[in-house]
């Protein structure tokens, strides 16, 4: 029975994917330590859009830690190595503008609660195994467990599609272009941030810069040991970024932040070779793209001598 | 260590193989102990200490007192034992609580008042293992069992990994005399225990995790809800707490049987319960039967008067409220089956011999009646504050919004109803049954067909793991 479930999804287009979740973070977590880890911080986009391997590669073999988390702002993370003591490195923290509001700043807490409290030899040994199962078996995916392709099959008359976006055991993701359709892509997510942008009403400056000095504290805090924290601008392309500079520009807001936060800034418009990267749907890089982009990262992190 | 990881797969793999080579019983009971702090540890090794401080603190307190003919001594040492537990308890469990209501108290009276708590995180299990040695003593002390003659029984009784981390809380009588024989489980045993290690792991992982939980989480941790949302959430999280206790209790009893042990049975069918101290005679009886042996009883039980057994009932449901937790919610769930245990027993006494109650379908009304008070009840035990739990719990009487902005997707909600509902049913059919009855009597193929089908869900229907719930208790 379980031969046949598997040999149906495979049929079907689907293939072994490995489960981000908060075990996996759990496990790179546990390796920011020292003075040459380079941790990535943020959302999707960081993800994404940098290569730990090719970053970790340009940046003579640095240990590079991908713990952005998908869908949730990394400021709680952030919080979590400024009280690490044991943590001197370099931090590469991605920041999106409309993240910096008090109801996203605690989106990875979840993920650092699971570090300190449930972490342990029971989890490590746990992930390891489930590790090689998600990379031998497309059926060990819960996106297409029994259960959710049942659910889907009476209600719309299909089963899952097989996953678009794959995730590393380094935890960074890429995207299929085979699996997705970009324009349908990038529509959705156009309307997803105009409906979001409608619903939350005017942006609260006050509330912004007083989450921006909650941030300047916090990094002030890592510069005191000798770790180094870097603000990333990540592209964002066409209509997205016109949209997100209407509601935030960037004179208003992100020169403001950076010059007061204290800590170097990267923009993707600073740079030329990050400035003209597409992004699949508005707002994420697909792998190539995400070379160039790691490529150029480092040349910048090089050239302003930041380590 | 998780009952549904691969670790404690291999652990347990491991355990089993070596409790079956030629080797002294003593030998045998010395690697159990060693296996059971490792299980302990595989969490967080420095709390063993606790574990270590609660066995030594009542073997001692225990002996002593067992050779002492005063009463005041005696009295003494059983005070020792009760300040020692459950000041572990206050200082771990209850200690952030304590300072979060001081600091609120002082501040109504405009004094500052701030405290740390004692310990950031609770360690797993105490709840469990200080009962079980505080219940040793209190044995003890009534004259009720003789101290163990080994250290190593007794230490093993307190941390046998199947039941040290969530129970069920075993009493030294029911434990301690299955340790004087070596075991060997026969094959009979052994496969009823995998079937409900299969069991239990099916009920967690599926159907907890998997079906459930995301129906619970969607509306307790989401946005407004409307009375049907609300009701959806609450009989999904009935399902959930249910399949993840009784399926962590299954895994236990299992583990325990293939070992050639036995625990003592935690669920009875409770949804099937008709009134509410049948509820609480089936549902996580290990706890409702200590709190009646060492609370309800030595508060004087039903034997000083009406209203004394009333006010008896609401301080132990209370106490077994906070005993779940240090959140005035857990307090108000306990308050409320006080209430519910009250008004039944006063209905008992007013319309308790009418023939009317003996009609199957008024008993179906009232089992029926049962079950929604039982899960409107579970509201506040789920809610992460208590306006949350009240503003649910008034949406299932019918004070919800007219649409609910919770993000429940429709195929989840029927699924998480339909597996309640199936779950129900399965308790109306195991109420006058037990499951290895069941078991027993059903013809091979029949149990190798539902074993197989077990084994396939649990492998095609991965979730995303969550903790055990009664690991934060």
């Amino acid at each position: 029975m379980l031969a046949g479930w598997e040999a149906f999804l495979r049929e079907r287009g689907h293939t072994p994917e490995l489960v981000d979740d908060a075990d996996l973070w759990s496990e790179w977590r546990e390796q920011a330590a020292g003075d040459d880890a380079v941790v990535l911080l943020g959302s999707s986009r960081i993800q994404l859009g940098i290569v730990p391997a090719r970053l970790s590669e340009r940046l003579q073999g640095r240990r590079v830690i991908q713990l952005a988390v998908d869908g949730a702002a990394p400021f709680a993370a952030l919080e979590d190595l400024a009280e690490d003591e044991e943590f001197r490195g370099l931090i590469l923290l991605s920041l999106v503008e409309s993240t910096l509001t008090e109801k996203d700043w605690p989106g990875q807490a979840e993920y650092v609660a699971h570090y300190h409290n449930q972490w342990s030899f029971d989890r490590r040994v746990h992930r390891k195994i489930a590790t090689e199962r998600q990379r031998l078996l497309a059926s060990a995916n819960p996106n297409v467990s029994l259960l959710r392709s049942m659910q889907l099959f009476f209600s719309e008359g299909r089963i899952p599609a097989p996953l678009w976006l794959h995730t590393s055991p380094d935890r960074s993701r890429a995207v299929d272009p085979e699996r997705i359709d970009f324009s349908r892509l990038t529509e959705w997510r156009l309307s997803r941030l105009r409906q979001l942008y409608a619903a939350a009403g005017p942006v609260d400056e006050a509330e912004w810069f007083a989450l921006g000095e909650r941030m300047r504290s916090v990094i002030a805090r890592l510069h005191e040991r000798g770790a180094r924290v870097v603000l990333l601008r990540l592209p964002t392309c066409g209509e997205h970024w016109r949209l997100d500079q209407e509601r935030y520009p960037r004179g208003r807001f992100w020169n403001r932040l950076t010059e007061r936060v204290g800590a170097p800034a990267i923009h993707f418009l600073d740079v030329p070779a990050m400035a003209r990267l597409p992004c699949y749907d508005g707002s994420h890089l697909a792998r190539p793209e995400a070379l160039i982009f790691t490529d150029a990262l480092a040349d910048e992190l090089k050239r302003r001598q930041i380590r | 260590m998780t009952f549904t990881s691969y670790t404690f797969a291999l652990f347990f793999a491991a355990v089993w193989a070596f409790q079956r080579l030629p080797l002294p019983w003593t030998a045998r009971k010395a690697f159990f102990l060693f296996a059971s702090y490792g299980f302990y540890a595989a969490w967080k090794w420095p709390y063993l200490s606790l574990l270590f401080a609660s066995t030594a603190a009542d073997w001692f307190l225990a002996r002593w007192l067992a050779g002492q003919t005063s009463l005041p001594r005696r009295r003494l040492l059983l005070s020792a034992s009760l300040v020692f537990n459950l000041g572990l308890l206050a200082t771990f469990k209850y200690s952030g609580f304590l300072f979060e209501n001081l600091s609120r108290m002082f501040g109504q009276f405009g004094v500052p008042f701030s405290a740390e708590p004692l310990s950031a995180v609770l360690p797993v299990g105490i709840s469990f293992y200080t009962f079980q040695t505080l219940s040793y003593t209190i044995d003890i002390y009534r004259g009720r069992l003789a101290p163990a003659r080994s250290p190593l029984d007794y230490a093993l009784y307190v941390a046998f990994f199947p039941q040290l981390v969530a129970g069920p809380i075993v009493r030294a009588a029911d434990f301690l005399p299955q340790l004087a024989e070596p075991k060997k489980p026969s094959d009979q045993t052994l496969g009823f225990g995998l079937a409900l290690i299969t069991l239990g792991v099916f009920q967690k992982s599926v159907l907890a995790d998997g079906v459930m939980a995301p129906v619970a989480e969607a509306v307790f941790d989401g946005g407004t809800v409307s009375m049907l949302t609300a009701w959806a959430g609450a009989l999904a999280f009935a399902g959930q707490i249910y399949c993840d206790f009784a399926g962590y209790s299954a895994i236990a009893l299992g583990a325990a049987a293939c070992l050639g042990f036995s625990l003592p049975e935690n669920f009875r069918a409770p949804y099937a319960a008709i009134g509410f101290s049948d509820f609480w005679r089936r549902w996580h009886v290990s706890l409702s039967s200590w709190l009646r042996d060492y609370l309800y009883v030595p508060l004087g039980g039903n034997h000083r008067g009406e209203l004394r057994a009333h006010a008896n009932r609401m301080i132990t449901m209370l106490l077994g409220g906070l005993w779940h937790g240090a959140n005035w919610t857990y307090v108000l769930w306990g308050g409320l089956h006080g209430a519910w245990l009250i008004l039944e027993r006063v209905c008992v006494r007013i319309a308790g011999g009418w023939t009317v109650w003996r009609r199957p379908m008024v008993r179906a009304l009232l089992g029926l009646g049962t079950l929604a008070v039982v899960c409107w009840t579970w509201v506040f035990f789920r809610a992460r504050t208590l306006p949350r739990a009240l503003s649910i719990a008034g949406a299932m009487l019918g004070g919800g919004e007219k649409t609910a902005s919770v993000n429940l997707a429709l195929a989840d909600g029927i699924a998480a109803l339909a597996c309640v509902l199936g779950l129900v049913a399965c308790h109306i059919w195991l109420r006058r049954r037990t499951l290895a009855d069941v078991c027993a009597r059903a013809p091979w193929w029949a149990r190798a067909l539902v074993f197989s089908v077990l084994v396939f869900l649990i492998c095609t229907m991965p979730g995303r793991d969550r903790a055990f719930i009664y690991f934060q208790f």
